[in-house]
């Protein structure tokens, strides 16, 4: 009788304990639905240049069900703007924050110190010394691989006589420091010589009138569109060269202005940022690894070839 | 072979049958009714929820399939609703107009401005690829050939026909303002009329592809997780909700495959994954339209419910479990009852009739019918018992009416001798111990009797035995006088005595010693009867008690040890009974073992009746 009474226990016990996994069980799979929070800031954010890689935030955003919040900002001109921006969203209970970040050397301690409080994807281009235990993930682009191509491209569509007449805007991103890098190095290989470097266009006019040339590369996208502005106006029209993703950039390619270009596969890098970040919430034991996603070398001849108007006119309803 | 290989498994069934505790018959009911009942449970489960899903798939087939139709329709509508434009614009402004003095802008600018949500532009070009006309009004690129493009080349290659191109980015006009469109172009092969001379040209209507884009993106976004997209007739998509990632190469579809499949709905494996295809061709354009249903959007709304009928099958087997417990202990309480009483009935209880009384027909018939065997049996048992005690009366009787006539005969013959010789007092005497004798030995017909009176029966005995044999030997009593007041089985001691008198120190040359010892140990009583005269080997000895021995000695009286041993052992047990020691020329110990049973009323008369268990007697002091 004793024993007959603990079977029944026994078998109530089970009972209950498979009712109540089932039941948090069914909880789990209603969570499984809720959106997560996730911030953008990238400097400028209603840049045109953005169009592609918030294509891409879009619809990982549609696949994952992440409520995505792209914060309006303007030109980022330091890390302490951006910084102000970040604390912002934090304290908003924002749950993840992707970055491009402004090249600052203060932002190390900083971003080292807020990959702790919150989940942070860093896109474009990783800090200048990441540390080597970072905890945060950074889909940037194929900066050596860009700097390199467009080496190249200057290299294949110039003469041995404009070769030796090239003016070089850097900017001052992180991404198109690492692209000088490569250029550069790519360059000294085929010995050859940079007439003179310029950070900012501003410096533009100025440095034509003093040393023409006869070929520019810009190296990232606001500076090659001003670059093409400027170059509008002036007697001189050297061969433009340079890294872009707006559609004015791609406009000023399109009716001659810049005379080749290399874009970056902003969709893709929009795209697995967020992904990887919604995985990473929806589950915490996945963990999150860097990417480089890739570029295309663009031209006015090929750029309504069938495969290149798929990614550099993105279809955005 | 194939015999042995049947055989096996049934030893091993018996085998494990019988190295297994039988379950009670409670535990018989609730298993296998348990068992019964939820696997019927799961079994219904099984099947309705079988049942639930394939009609649930087929509503969200049918639901998608008619989603189809109708977005096909819609395009359907579209598309000849752009044909409609292209022909008013050539039927209507084209054919009527000669370029050598006018153009359409006009009638090109109308119908662009009443279609411009679906329409990028219009453009009219000679067979060379010169513009002649175009609405809106914008510049044409500069270096522009237009005859190498798709579109011209399929307008002039089947004249009859309107060719719809894939989307593609419009490269005509520079718009001025950094846009691009993606369009659909509808080409058709016209006749344009210059100063009276007809030629060929291609009229151009390039379709707005967000148009279409939104026109399914809102079928879309309505979906629970299926979709649809659009291919041409060679499965080049046209429109697919994932259309950048599947150009970034962050996602695949299985596009040219399921644009060969026939219209209809099809099951298809795509990378590891089920999934349902409805395919529809747009008649007009030759488009296949195509809706997936993946495999998970069938099990996203069942999700829910199978964790709902999940917790429905425990509960309802939780109950089940509980009510067959019920049952079973409704079903199984009187057997229990009735198995309870039988054990009791083993100690010579009756059954209790309200035990098996609330029990079902055949329970009540079974507890009847086992009171009857019961009440049989103890008859018989009853009966068996009479009957032993007649037959050991019986025996008793045979065994008095043996030592009378020789015992009788010689103790009167030493009377008249004592008589004659004048020893009036010894004749008394012996007369006297005679008369004792006899009394005991009658004792009103009773077996069991006190230690007391054996003893005195013994002394009696003994006292007219050496009275005839002159005093040639000694008898002494060592007897603790705690135990006269046990029971016993009357006569077991004088005829020990007569053996050793007869046996052991009758013809002794010296005098011969018998000494007669009792005592209590613990619960048991021990007397023994030890003589000094010639003693046995060890050969005789352990023939004495032997019952199938035939040849055991039977001299004088002719009661043998053995008929005393059988009687103790016949009242009180195997337990107890004689034991002898022996050796030859050193005497004899004969030892009677008793259980201590103090003489009462009840236990006299019950040890009369042979209703006393000896386990029991003991406990009965």
């Amino acid at each position: 009788m004793k024993n007959n009474k603990l079977y029944i226990s026994i078998i109530v016990a089970l009972v209950a304990a498979l009712l109540i996994l089932v039941s948090q069980a069914t909880q789990a799979s209603a969570s499984s639905d809720t959106s997560h929070q996730v911030s953008v800031i990238v400097n400028d954010s209603n840049s045109d240049r953005w169009i592609r890689f918030r294509a891409g935030l879009d619809q990982a955003a549609k696949d994952y069900n992440i409520n995505l919040n792209y914060v309006t900002t303007t030109k980022l001109g330091t890390f302490s703007q951006e910084k102000a921006v970040i604390d912002k969203e934090v304290a908003n209970g924002t749950e993840a924050v992707i970055l491009q970040l402004v090249n600052d050397t203060d932002s190390q301690d900083y971003i080292t110190d807020m990959s702790h409080k919150t989940t942070l994807a860093i896109v474009e281009a990783d800090l200048e010394d990441s540390p080597s235990n970072k905890s945060y993930s950074v889909t940037q682009d194929d900066n050596t691989g860009m700097g390199e191509a467009l080496a190249q491209m200057v290299i294949d569509r110039s003469d041995d006589s404009t070769k030796e007449n090239i003016g070089i805007v850097t900017g001052d991103s992180y991404s198109a420091k690492a692209r000088y890098q490569a250029l550069a190095n790519l360059f000294a290989e085929k010995n050859i010589n940079v007439s003179w470097m310029v950070t900012a266009t501003e410096e533009l006019p100025f440095k034509l009138s003093e040393q023409p040339v006869t070929t520019i590369v810009a190296l990232d996208n606001d500076t090659l569109e001003e670059a093409a502005a400027l170059l509008k106006d002036e007697k001189q029209k050297p061969q433009l060269y340079g890294v872009g993703c707006s559609d004015k950039s791609i406009y000023y390619l399109d009716n001659g202005k810049i005379a080749g270009m290399i874009v970056p596969n902003e969709y893709t890098m929009g795209y697995l940022s967020l992904s990887k970040v919604a995985m990473y919430l929806n589950d915490h034991l996945y963990k999150i690894t860097d990417s480089t996603v890739d570029y295309f070398t663009i031209t006015k001849e090929n750029l309504y070839s069938t495969e290149n108007q798929k990614m550099i006119f993105p279809i955005v309803g | 072979m194939a015999e042995k290989k049947k055989t096996k498994p049934r030893t091993f069934f018996f085998k494990r049958r019988q190295n297994t505790t039988p379950l009670s018959i409670r535990g018989i009911i609730l298993v296998t009714f348990t068992v019964v009942s939820v696997g019927s449970v799961l079994l219904t489960s099984f099947v309705l929820y079988q049942q639930f899903e394939k009609h649930s798939r087929q509503m969200i087939t049918d639901s998608t399939e008619r989603l189809t139709e109708q977005a096909a329709m819609r395009l359907e509508n579209h598309l000849t609703t752009m044909r409609e434009i292209s022909d008013a614009l050539y039927y209507d402004a084209i054919k009527d107009t000669d370029f050598g003095e006018s153009n359409v802008n006009d009638q090109m600018n109308t119908l662009y401005e009443a279609n411009s949500t679906n329409l990028v532009s219009f453009a009219l070009y000679t067979k060379d690829g010169q513009l002649l006309s175009a609405a809106p009004t914008l510049v044409q690129k500069e270096g522009l050939d237009v005859t190498q493009e798709d579109w011209f080349l399929n307008a002039l290659e089947n004249e009859e026909n309107l060719h719809f191109s894939v989307p593609h980015v419009q490269n005509l006009f520079d718009s001025q303002t950094n846009r691009y469109y993606w369009v659909i172009s509808l080409s058709r092969a016209v006749v344009i009329t210059t100063n009276g001379v007809p030629q060929e040209g291609v009229l151009l209507v390039d379709m707005n592809y967000s148009s279409i884009e939104q026109m399914f993106n809102e079928v879309n976004d309505k979906t629970n997780g299926q979709y649809l997209y659009l291919t041409d007739s060679e499965g080049e998509i046209i429109y697919h909700p994932r259309q950048m990632q599947i150009n970034a190469g962050l996602y695949t579809e299985n596009n040219i495959q399921e644009a060969s499949y026939d219209d209809g709905v099809h099951e298809e494996i795509y990378q590891g994954s089920s999934r349902t295809s409805i395919n529809d061709t747009i008649g007009y354009a030759g488009w296949k339209m195509v809706s997936i249903i993946p495999s998970t959007t069938f099990s996203l709304g069942m999700n829910n419910y199978r964790y709902f009928l999940l917790m429905v099958i425990i509960v309802v087997i939780l109950a089940i479990i509980l009510i067959n417990r019920l049952v079973a202990q409704r079903i199984s309480s009187p057997l229990t009852d009735l198995d309870e009483s039988i054990q009791t009935a083993e100690e010579g209880k009756p059954l209790i009739p309200a035990d098996y009384d609330g029990g079902s027909r055949e329970v009540q018939l079974l507890g009847r019918t086992l009171e009857g065997y019961r009440e049989r049996n103890a008859q018989l048992m009853h009966d068996i018992v009479v009957e032993q005690e007649q037959k050991r009366k019986s025996e008793l009787d045979a065994l008095q009416a043996q030592i009378n006539p020789h015992f009788l005969y010689n103790t009167l013959d030493s009377i008249v001798w004592m008589i004659e010789s004048e020893r009036k007092k010894d004749a008394v005497f012996m007369v006297t111990q005679l008369a004792s004798l006899f009394r005991i030995s009658l004792s009103r017909g009773d077996t069991i009797i006190p230690i007391e009176d054996e003893l005195k029966h013994a002394k009696n005995y003994m006292n007219i035995q050496t009275a005839r044999f002159k005093d040639s030997f000694i008898v002494t009593f060592h007897v603790d006088p705690e135990i006269q007041h046990y029971c016993t089985v009357k006569l077991i001691i004088q005829p020990i005595l007569e053996n050793a008198v007869y046996y052991g120190v009758k013809n002794m040359d010296e005098d011969g010693m018998i000494t007669v010892s009792g005592w209590k140990e613990n619960d048991d009583i021990y007397i023994t009867v030890e003589d000094n005269g010639f003693g046995m080997p060890q050969e005789v000895v352990d023939q004495l008690l032997d019952s199938s021995n035939k040849h055991a000695p039977h001299h004088g009286s002719g009661v043998g040890l053995i008929n005393v041993h059988e009687r103790i052992q016949l009242r009180f047990g195997a337990n107890y009974g004689l034991s002898i020691a022996s050796e030859a020329d050193h005497g004899t110990k004969v030892t009677i073992h008793l259980p201590a049973v103090l003489y009462t009323e009840e236990n006299h008369e019950r040890l009369e009746n042979g209703t006393m268990d000896p386990e029991a007697m003991h406990e009965k002091q």
